[in-house]
């Protein structure tokens, strides 16, 4: 017994010392500084990802199109061709499929700089990841003049410009971590066919919205009359967004630009300005509880498939959804209105005449510079090597190659606006989006959605009890039970609102 | 009938009591046939976990520099963190219902398969019974998601709820609901009589010596008393190995947590660590949930082997 | 005696009956996806389970041009995978089982111990450490060897049982014959453990053929990629934009038909009666 103790403790004392030995390890991968423009005598490789948040920009297997290919594409290999020859010392590998942003992969290799060098993300987790230096901070580039714009074009003077202010916000810690290739078009898809029948409008204020839900279940009780997609919570946000926007000047406070970022809602919270047992939260619960009156569970049946088949009259869409139904339904016409603007008489927190911006919630598919790019010891070849990838990402961002990227996948919105999708079957959500930005009272989707900004368990925390609140998850009784989705924000607010104090210093 | 089992338990016993000698060979080449495993676990398994202890002391995910912090995950994990102890009694709940099911449907199986006259027939349904490995995990969900256990809130039907109204029963929601979720999970994979864990238990069968068969025979046991009284006292080998390595990856597992949509309302510690060290990057806080469990299955697994040694020697 | 066996012999008939019910009920997920293989996108939306005609075939062809390139890949990963693991495990458990050992115990101890440690914790120094360490990204050995090492405790545990199982005397004939160790193993120990060892490359076989995660981290370069990473990858990409995993279910079920060939070879080791020779008194 003595000796088998001895050969335990020998073995444990050995595995501590070679596991301090190895944790000593420490490597450092500066990015010099310098010129921030592509050096045209720097051979390097550029690894790209290709996914998107609607769709995958990678080379699909045919181009031929058909109903297993819907959307045949290679255009964003074109593109890196005919950069490449532009640049001939650099050279763009594109990666046969992409990552879609599964964390549990992507983790592993950012903590070990192997990640591709341009890497597609949802960027919910950066405020978790913007300490580590996975990845490059862009904003000095975000500065220069896009050399690929023409003049006059938007991003020619200044590449940021190609994104509206109040729609491209830097993380918590103040710098911007990503660029943005395409806009979400977003909407709700109805059955033109069944409203003609009983003579409904397509609706434009919230409180027209509920009407019609009520006329859509008064002529035919069997259908649903709208429907959520998935678990997503789009339109909810509008519907915070709205209730919150007359609180603007209280809360928009650090950076007055027009969106209430992490650091201002963890200050309001602590300062009680945002309370979930409060008025404000009790108006939005109501409001959210109004649309899902006949609803069935989205996360358990699926909006596409029950709309095809003519069960659900009205469905909330992303381009994505939207491009499918409208092409591919054959029994009834499809058509697709934007959200409605919450108005006066549905809520009176709302601020008269104003409403979040409709068509499209802002910018999407974030592509990343990973730490791959800047992981060699010579910090002058770190800088290099990002000038050349965030060049390609400026060649790809410049209006006529951008609007070529999207609109040949069909499913997303280029930033410019320019692009209809397939068979114009986003056009009438893009164009109220182009009317809307240039409205000053009309604001960005996410002016305030503390589940969006804070952090990654806020989220979770926050679709769980809205989840629960709306559906019932959990055992009926707690369908509609205000005071636990409160609560459940309070403790998700308190865990996010350290965790973040701690992570940016905030005081 | 008593004396007859008696008979052949003697007869059991005879055997069993050579099994215990070991062979007096040279201990110097036993080390030679276990120095490739012990190797390959040196150069490639042992040295992660060494770094998981370590990083449980620091504040690694958080920062990019990873400093020391003492005990501090430690101090919160017991005092301020009820979901992860409290997610220890569903991975309790799941670890014992998909050992008992699971055995008894692998030992049944093999048991059918082994008194099986007819030898080609047995190797079909051997055949069959294996096949189901081949359905990937997409599929397994798919099936049971959507057609054994669709909730009754949706529009079609599904096979669970159709049975029950057979009996004149009421639809659930299953996986939809917290209230059913858990067993939901618990009956997931019924009858849980694929893949290769009957293999094992037939394995051992095999290694039955056909004339302690033909004995129980001739003395006039009935096939299923041969059953219990004979052929499980020899398979205590293999129960053992299930037993063992059903405790310790049962209080691991989170698969079914991870595909489900709701899977937070039935989360065990493996769903846990995974949530707080991938997606939330608190791997030092990670770290230390991972070592809290690792001295829980090291210490049931030392009571399971203590308990299961008493009972050999008795 | 001869007239035995023209007797319907019932319990038999229950016993088949039986195990028939059971097997349908075990089989039912292969009956889905072979229906599954063969819809067509819109096919799936309106009859998602049910036999749908026409058959698309083109989902097979559509999904072999997806995969054709993988499966060598796969196939050297999952026989290196096997080979490895029965001889490392079979030599280990061989020398626990029949040698007295000093410390025997202790060392197995702690094959057992890696086990308890969750495995998401040691995904990124593991990584780490084959990846950067030992220089073995876009490698078949570094999904290979540590893939064996982290076989190791259970396969070996595995073996080992069956071996403690094994009624002595055999070996102990050997012994009294002047035979040594490695002679005994090969003669005696190898021929009595083939269900187990055709159990365990299996398991061994099929859990390295279908891994996901770790070939998806280590083999980035397109031509070393290996099937289930591939059909991942198109699962979520196909639903994204056709709303139906169809063919992808299609490439499933191409990436399995080896596995029937394997599976009948390893179902012809169980033969009952292995160990009756050796007991002819």
């Amino acid at each position: 017994m003595k000796n088998q103790l001895r050969i335990i403790v020998f073995v444990v004392l050995v595995c501590m010392l070679s596991g301090t030995f190895f944790a000593c390890k420490k490597d450092n991968a500066e990015i010099g500084g310098g010129e921030l423009s592509l050096d045209e005598n720097f051979a390097c490789t550029i690894t790209v990802d290709g996914g998107g948040q609607w769709a995958n920009f990678n080379t699909t297997s045919s181009m031929e199109e058909t109903d297993s290919n819907p959307y045949p594409y290679n255009t964003l290999e074109t593109l890196a061709k005919e950069y490449m020859a532009l640049h001939k010392n650099v050279k763009i590998e594109l990666l046969t499929s992409s990552y879609n942003g599964a964390r549990d992969q992507i983790l592993p290799m950012l903590s070990t700089k192997s990640a591709p060098d341009i890497l597609f993300q949802v960027p919910t987790t950066l405020a978790e990841d913007c300490n580590k230096k996975y990845y490059a901070a862009l904003d000095e580039y975000l500065q220069l003049p896009n050399p690929y714009s023409e003049k006059g074009e938007k991003g020619s003077e200044k590449w940021g410009d190609i994104y509206d202010s109040s729609e491209y916000k830097p993380t918590v810690d103040g710098h911007y971590y990503y660029v943005a290739l395409d806009r979400s078009a977003l909407g709700i898809v109805y059955n033109k066919t069944f409203f003609k029948a009983n003579n409904i409008e397509v609706p434009e204020t919230y409180s027209e919205f509920l009407k019609v839900i009520e006329d859509v279940h008064s002529a035919d009780a069997s259908k649903t009359p709208y429907m959520a997609n998935g678990g997503n919570m789009w339109m909810d946000m509008t519907i915070e967004s709205a209730v919150f926007y007359g609180m603007k000047d209280e809360l928009d406070v650090i950076t007055a630009d027009g969106i209430i970022d992490a650091h201002e809602i963890v200050s309001a919270y602590e300062n009680r300005k945002i309370d979930p047992k409060g008025e404000r939260y009790a108006e939005y619960m109501r409001l959210i509880q109004l649309k899902t009156k006949y609803s069935v569970n989205p996360q358990s049946t699926v909006l596409k498939n029950e709309f095809m088949l003519g069960n659900v009259v009205m469905g909330e869409a992303d381009g994505n959804t939207v491009s499918y139904l409208m092409n591919n339904v054959e029994d009834f016409e499809v058509g697709v209105f934007p959200y409605p603007v919450i108005d006066k008489d549905v809520s009176d927190y709302v601020v008269e005449g104003t409403g979040t911006r409709r068509g499209s919630s802002g910018l999407s598919t974030a592509w990343f510079i990973t730490n791959h790019a800047f992981s060699s010891s010579d910090a002058e070849e770190n800088r290099k090597k990002v000038n050349a990838c965030a060049d390609f990402l400026m060649f790809l961002t410049a209006k006529k190659n951008n609007d070529r990227m999207i609109n040949d996948k069909k499913v997303s919105v280029p930033l410019s606006g320019d692009g209809y999708g397939k068979n114009d079957c986003l056009k009438s959500l893009v164009e109220v989006y182009r009317e809307d930005l240039k409205n000053e009272n009309m604001y960005a989707w996410a002016f305030f959605s503390p589940s969006g900004s804070l952090t990654k368990a806020y989220y979770d925390v926050f679709y769980i009890a809205y989840h629960n609140f709306v559906y019932g998850n959990t055992s009926k009784a707690d369908k509609g039970n205000a005071n636990a989705f409160a609560q459940a924000m309070i403790n998700g607010l308190d865990q996010a609102s350290s965790k973040l104090k701690k992570l940016n210093k905030w005081s | 009938m008593r004396k007859d089992i008696a008979e052949t338990s003697g007869k059991v016993f005879a055997i069993k009591t050579k099994k215990k000698k070991q062979l007096g060979f040279r201990s110097a080449e036993g080390y030679l046939w276990i120095l490739p495993a012990c190797v390959m676990l040196l150069l490639f398994s042992y040295i992660p976990p060494i770094y998981a202890i370590i990083y449980s002391f620091t504040d690694w995910g958080i920062f990019e520099e990873v400093s020391f912090i003492g005990f501090e995950n430690y101090v919160t994990l017991f005092t301020n963190d009820s979901a992860f102890w409290s997610s220890f009694g569903n991975v309790a709940l799941f670890t014992i219902s998909g050992l008992l099911l699971g055995n008894i449907a692998a030992i049944g199986l093999s048991e059918m398969l082994y008194n099986m006259k007819n030898e080609k027939l047995a190797a079909f349904f051997r055949y069959a019974f294996m096949l189901i490995s081949i359905v990937p995990g997409v599929v397994s969900i798919l099936v049971w998601e959507k057609i054994i256990f669709l909730p009754a809130s949706s529009s079609l039907q599904g096979v669970a709820n159709a049975i029950l109204e057979l009996f004149g029963l009421k639809g659930l929601e299953w996986y939809a609901s917290t209230d059913t979720i858990k067993l939901s999970i618990i009956l997931t994979g019924f009858p849980f009589m694929g893949g290769t864990s009957f293999l094992i238990y037939l394995a051992g069968l095999q290694g039955i010596n056909v004339s302690v068969v033909e004995a129980s025979r001739l003395d006039g046991l009935s096939s299923f008393k041969r059953i219990i009284y004979i052929d499980l006292p020899l398979m205590k080998g293999q129960i053992k190995y299930f037993l063992l390595t059903g405790v310790i990856g049962g209080l691991q597992n989170y698969n079914m947590q991870l595909i489900l949509q709701n899977g937070n309302a039935a989360s065990v510690p493996g769903y846990y660590i995974y949530k707080m060290g991938i997606e939330y990057s608190e791997m030092g806080y990670a770290c230390a949930m991972g070592m809290v469990m690792f001295i829980v299955i090291l210490a049931l697994t030392l009571v399971n082997n203590f308990l299961l040694k008493n009972k050999e020697d008795a | 005696m001869a007239g035995n066996k023209r007797k319907i012999n019932v319990p038999q008939i229950i016993l088949v009956a039986v195990v028939i019910f059971f097997a349908v009920m075990t089989l039912f997920p292969i009956y889905v996806m072979l229906v599954k293989s063969l819809k067509s996108p819109r096919q799936d939306v309106l009859n998602p389970f049910g036999i749908t005609f026409p058959f698309r075939w083109a989902n097979y062809s559509e999904a072999w041009g997806y995969i054709s390139g993988t499966m060598l890949n796969t196939f050297i990963i999952a026989i290196g995978v096997t080979l490895g693991v029965l001889i490392v495990c079979g030599a280990a458990a061989y020398g626990f089982s029949l040698f007295k050992m000093p410390g025997k115990n202790v060392i197995f101890m702690f094959f057992l111990a890696i086990l308890m440690i969750p495995g998401v914790l040691t995904l990124i120094p593991q990584y780490q450490l084959v990846g950067m360490d030992y220089g073995m990204l876009d490698s078949f050995w570094g999904v290979i060897l540590p893939t064996v090492a982290g076989a190791i405790p259970m396969g070996t545990l595995l073996i080992k049982t069956f071996f403690d199982g094994l009624p002595r005397d055999v070996f102990e004939a050997g012994e009294m014959d002047g035979a040594n160790g490695f002679i005994m193993f090969f003669v005696v120990a190898l021929p009595l453990a083939m269900p187990i060892l055709a159990t365990q490359g299996l398991m061994s076989f099929m859990g390295a053929y279908n891994d996901y995660l770790w070939p998806s981290l280590i083999l980035k370069k397109e031509s070393l990629k290996t099937t289930s990473v591939i059909l991942k990858n198109l699962t979520n990409t196909l639903f994204t934009e056709t709303n139906s995993m169809c063919v992808s279910i299609a490439g499933y079920v191409l990436a399995s038909l080896p596995m029937f060939v394997i599976f009948a070879c390893c179902s012809k080791q169980f033969v009952k009666g292995l160990t009756s020779g050796s007991f002819k008194m």
